[in-house]
């Protein structure tokens, strides 16, 4: 991109200014107080507008600095570049609650819309951020060579920030971890009571068998008892039956020995006449007998008949009791399988930490990714561009992961703070204009430098600005000098001067 | 002729278990086909067909002895029922050999057999099962036999495992209404003629939307019949919209208001949908309180496009992350994707 006017309408001391730019090194030349990093500031915020800071800080902020000074409640102006083959006119109004910026496309005559993301497009989505920490080189805030190393080790530490906002790997890693240790913990508990369940649902079932079993075993000794029962009562009549025969044979067989004893002995027929009586009065006795144990039979039946009655009904509650034990039993290993199955709860809980899981995962891989393939690129450009800037004196180094970085001298490696500001500033610009390649590749941006190579000396102004001549289209170089100017008659480059 | 048709009543399910309304949906399903039958006394139905699972799972006989109870409170109305997949006839199934009141009549043959009520010039075919699953087509075959005015086929099943059946077949066979069971939501296979009555209240967070049971007349070989919606509850699926300005407390109260116009009876599964702001992350745990929610789910998505957010943060970390996972991610993928995006967003800073 090339910037080719800026028209100040009413912005900080300028009024209705209008400046051109050219392609190749422009020299904004001027004293102190002249303007110069006003038209920096416009420069810069006409592309991406000026951030007010909030509070106390407001009154001294860009912002308040640029406010016009006269009709401080008109404060705008535009700016016309070339991006591609085709030229552009941005106008931006910068008070408070003005509009967005409007953009036209001068050759075609459009208007484009940059709420839309014309003009991000125009300008590579470069934002703000990455303008300042590349190509737009603003005086620095350090002129100590502890402080410009800091800064420059905090710069390469934030160098994979080069939007508004600072992703914090670490940080987010931590969140991650958090949450799926949350969900590790909700997957835990979800199997612990599903464990409980099981567990309670085990124990029921042993219970229910053990009903079962007590059921079947009373079940068997009803069945046994009824059978020993009508086993004895069979033998007492077998026995009764027995003696009634045995008494009939005696009465028999004393009959007939009495009667023998008569025949053959001459006995008195009286004795068997006596026998007869005896035996009559014995079956009396007898009879009578029997006729109790009858009575006392027909009642002992009874009672039998009432227990048996009794029994059979208990056996057929424990039979029906049986049956719904081993249906109650089915259903509650039914109601196990169903539930060792369930794993609903469980399962979304793993997902989850499984999700999470593969996000670090992903995230450190990335962060690799990005680390190795910015890094590399990064140190090798940065190293090329220092060789040319210090005459090929430093032609490599090494930048640490803790952002230390050591030149190399071509015998030993040396620490920033061993070596003169002037080249600590030379690295600090190889890595912005390094940096920049990085991060705009879509679309070269002008460089803009305030007062940046006040610390060079000729030789190394020289080089730095033949470096510029051969690398970059346009460069809008602020200075109050005419080092630069001289240096570049020297070096015989073709430059614009631009006067304010 | 009046008659009822309910299926799948699923006595002693207890749904949702472990949720606070677990215990009120067990006896609210026992309460239901109470008055189902009570709901048969009044309507006069001179038959009450239950196509199986009356049970989830084997009954006992103390809950026969409570059905049992219930058919006697209408004498006047015949019932018949077969056993589904659920309530199947076990070795020690208490179906067959339970003294059933005068009013009852269970079809438990596995085989097709039948009952006939020549008062009402009535036969009710069918089968029960004998095990969890028959795979065979036992009901494609059949046809009205003649031998009745009219002729009912009381059928339980319908997908692969379980009887599977043919609509054409069934269509063709003649019965005069083919009372089916098995599948829990109600539907009609041929108007008047075949249908599911679904399951009498639902049992599961999938039995969504109304339940209930068939009534229906047979008048000069006419067969009428209408759903009639009887279940206590409905399981819903519900959507929560939400927006960038929704919170945590807003989403809350969206959800009360959604679930009261709806009903606070019924069961929600819930899923949040529509563009989050990107800071807000919902806690779904405190939001079961709103009411009987099953289940809810966070489908919401960060208020910004990815390609948006690769050229807010281009050249970033969030970038390279976003981009390694290619331009198609898997459902687990995406999720990574947007637990990563909010951890960097949640822990990055601005700078001014």
């Amino acid at each position: 991109m090339i910037i080719k006017e800026a028209f100040m309408k009413n912005f900080g001391k300028f009024h209705n200014e209008r400046i051109e730019f050219q392609q190749g090194i422009n020299i904004v030349y001027g004293g102190n107080e002249s303007g110069k990093t006003t038209l920096y500031t416009f420069l810069q915020g006409v592309f991406f507008g000026i951030r007010r800071k909030r509070g106390l800080a407001s009154r001294t902020d860009t912002y308040s600095k640029c406010l016009p000074w006269e009709n401080p409640s008109w404060y705008e102006g535009s700016v016309l570049f070339q991006a591609g083959e085709k030229d552009f006119r941005l106008e931006r109004n910068f008070e408070k609650n003005a509009r967005e910026a409007e953009l036209y496309c001068v050759t075609d005559g459009e208007k484009m819309s940059v709420q839309e993301g014309d003009l991000e497009m125009l300008l590579g989505g470069a934002t703000q951020r990455i303008y300042e920490n590349t190509a737009a080189v603003g005086q620095l805030k350090s002129r100590t060579k502890e402080g410009l190393t800091a800064e420059l080790r905090e710069y390469l530490a934030n160098f994979q920030t080069e939007g508004d906002f600072r992703m914090d790997l670490e940080g987010a890693g931590q969140l991650l971890r958090e949450k799926r240790k949350e969900w590790e913990k909700a997957e835990r508990e979800a199997s612990e009571s599903k464990e409980k369940a099981l567990e309670k649902l085990r124990d029921r079932i042993q219970y229910t068998r053990e009903e079962i079993q007590n059921l079947e075993e009373r079940l068997e000794r009803l069945g046994d008892g009824a059978i020993r029962q009508k086993e004895r009562k069979i033998a007492d009549e077998e026995a009764r039956e027995g003696l009634s025969f045995g008494i009939a044979a005696a009465c028999l067989f004393f009959l007939l020995a009495g009667g023998a004893a008569v025949l053959f002995f001459k006995v008195s027929w009286m004795i068997l006449f006596l026998i007869l009586i005896a035996e009559g009065v014995l079956l009396m006795g007898y009879l009578g007998s029997r006729r109790g144990t009858d009575r006392e039979q027909r009642k002992e039946e009874e009672k039998t008949a009432s227990e048996e009655a009794r029994k059979k009904g208990q056996r057929l509650s424990y039979e029906e009791n049986l049956q719904d034990k081993r249906n109650q039993l089915f259903n509650l290993q039914e109601e196990l399988e169903e539930l060792e199955n369930d794993n609903d709860q469980i399962l979304k809980a793993e997902e989850e930490a499984r999700s999470i899981a593969l996000a670090e995962k992903m995230l450190e891989k990335a962060a690799g990714n990005l680390q190795s393939r910015k890094g590399n690129f990064l140190k090798d450009r940065v190293w090329e561009i220092l060789d040319e800037l210090t005459g090929h004196k430093y032609q490599g180094g090494i930048i640490d992961e803790n952002f230390q970085i050591r030149l190399d001298t071509g015998d030993k490696y040396v620490e920033l703070h061993q070596i003169s500001q002037g080249t600590v500033e030379q690295v600090y610009f190889a890595l912005r204009m390094a940096a920049g390649e990085l991060l705009c590749r879509e679309e070269e941006l002008p460089v803009l430098l305030d007062e940046t190579f006040a610390m060079y000396d000729d030789e190394r102004l020289m080089a730095a600005l033949k470096w510029l001549y051969g690398n970059r289209k346009q460069v809008i170089l602020f200075t109050c000098t005419n080092r630069e100017i001289q240096m570049l008659e020297k070096l015989k480059l073709p430059w614009h001067l631009v006067s304010i | 002729m009046r008659f009822f048709h309910i299926a799948d009543v699923h006595l002693g399910a207890e749904p949702d278990k472990g949720c606070p309304w677990s215990q009120d949906r067990s006896r609210e399903i026992w309460d239901s086909f109470q008055k189902a039958i009570e709901q048969a006394g009044k309507f006069h139905a001179d038959l009450f067909l239950i196509a199986g699972d009356l049970f989830h799972r084997q009954p006992l006989v103390k809950d026969l002895k409570k059905v049992n109870a219930l058919f006697s409170m209408i004498p006047d109305t015949k019932i018949v029922l077969i056993a589904g997949n659920h309530d199947y006839l076990r070795k020690d199934s208490p179906y067959r050999k339970f003294k059933w009141g005068k009013n009852v009549w269970g079809l438990w043959s596995q085989k097709i057999s039948h009952v006939d009520f020549p008062d009402l010039g009535v036969r009710i075919r069918g089968c029960s099962y004998g095990s969890r699953e028959i795979t065979r087509p036992l009901y494609d075959p059949l046809k009205k036999s003649g031998e009745m005015p009219v002729e009912i086929l009381l059928a339980h099943g319908g997908d692969e495992k379980h009887i599977p059946i043919s609509k054409e077949k069934l269509a063709s066979s003649g019965f005069d209404y083919i009372a089916l069971g098995h599948i829990h939501k109600p539907q009609v296979l041929q108007k008047d003629r075949i249908a599911y009555a679904g399951a009498l209240e639902p049992i599961d967070k999938n039995d969504t939307g109304p339940h209930g049971f068939i009534q229906g007349e047979i008048r000069n070989g006419r067969v009428r019949t209408a759903f009639v919606p009887w279940a206590l509850r409905e399981y819903q699926n519900a959507e929560i919209k939400v927006t960038e300005e929704t919170t945590q407390y807003s989403l809350e109260q969206k959800i009360r208001d959604k679930i009261s116009a709806l009903g606070e009876q019924n069961i929600y599964t819930l899923t949040i949908q529509g563009k989050r702001d990107p800071e807000t992350e919902f806690y779904l745990k405190s939001l079961y309180g709103a009411g009987n929610i099953r289940d809810i789910e966070d489908k919401s998505q960060p208020s910004y496009s990815l390609e948006e957010l690769c050229r807010k943060y281009r050249g970033s970390l969030l970038e390279e992350y976003i981009r390694s996972f290619g331009g198609n991610p898997d459902k687990e993928e995406q999720k990574a994707l947007y637990y990563g995006i909010g951890a960097l967003l949640e822990t990055g800073e601005e700078i001014l």
